[in-house]
């Protein structure tokens, strides 16, 4: 018979995402300078202040519409972007609650286009590495796409192109390349994602 | 890993051997020792890393940043329910 000690449930990738990086925060590349933050969207951005030292908690901040341009601010000048030695604590705190954040979200939108952008503008000064996880098709503009799968015209074949359906990917990594920005692109999907057009954002990077 | 290399020149070994390959490709930079050159880093390495001197560089060294974006719409949560057992 077998016996088992521990029965864990996870729901959601947000989960298990956060179990692994607080498991193998300290196996981050980098020296004491090592700096990291957090951005969640859906059809809304989030940002996060992590730099509370004294009681370990953080700060949620919403821009609650993107007709309000949030990319062309950022809404504290540090803060977002925490040294992983110094607010470690908070790192952790945050990891554990984010799941129970949203548990009970109900938005099915992704502005994925405004929060690469709101990345780059983050890490402009330095470079550094964005990590993108994506689990549906961007559909907020800026770098909405076209959430209906291409098919091959009025005959109803097999679709006869692959290939990107929008510059904006492709403009926003080279501008990434030039400002020292490497970005990974994780996709969850469980529909069409457009994998042509996303893709784009990750060819022009060039490592730091 | 740092790679450095020596110019210094074993004369001892020019009484024995006919050398094919460059002198300095039979020093291993790790232990510091002459001899075989597939001991070599880059032979038995898939990747090396040189240390860049100033002249290499547009800018001192940058800290690690890292930026993760999350998706959290309602999609986040419905993908990849699972269940562990341990």
């Amino acid at each position: 018979m077998i016996m088992y000690k521990n029965i864990r449930f996870f729901k959601g990738y947000l989960q298990s995402f956060c179990d692994v990086l607080l498991e193998s925060l300290n196996s981050l590349p980098g020296d004491a300078r090592t700096q990291i933050g957090f951005i969640t969207y859906d059809s809304r951005i989030h940002y996060y202040d992590l730099s509370d030292r004294q009681n370990g908690t953080f700060r949620v901040m919403i821009a609650p519409d993107l007709d309000s341009k949030p990319e062309d601010f950022l809404p504290m000048p540090d803060g977002l972007m925490v040294t992983l030695c110094e607010c470690r604590s908070t790192v952790e705190t945050f990891l554990n609650e984010l799941p129970k954040l949203y548990q009970d979200n109900h938005e099915t939108d992704s502005a994925l286009g405004s929060a690469l952008q709101i990345a780059g503008k983050l890490l402009g000064q330095t470079g550094g590495r964005v990590t993108v996880i994506q689990t549906r098709i961007p559909n907020i503009n800026p770098g909405a796409l076209n959430e209906a799968i291409p098919s091959g015209g009025q005959s109803g074949k097999e679709p006869t192109t692959v290939g990107p359906t929008s510059d904006y990917y492709k403009r926003l990594s080279l501008d990434y390349a030039s400002i020292q920005i490497a970005c990974d692109l994780f996709l969850l999907n469980s529909h069409h994602i457009d994998l042509a057009t996303l893709s784009m954002y990750n060819c022009f990077r060039r490592v730091q | 890993m740092i790679v450095s290399y020596s110019y210094s020149i074993i004369l001892y070994f020019f009484k024995f051997f006919l050398f094919l390959v460059p002198q300095e490709f039979l020093f291993d930079p790790i232990t510091k020792t002459y001899g075989d050159p597939s001991r070599r880093p880059e032979v038995r390495f898939g990747t090396v890393e040189y240390t860049a001197t100033a002249d290499y560089m547009a800018r001192p060294p940058q800290p690690a940043m890292y930026l993760f974006l999350l998706d959290v719409s309602h999609n986040a949560i419905q993908t990849g329910e699972y269940i562990i057992e341990i």
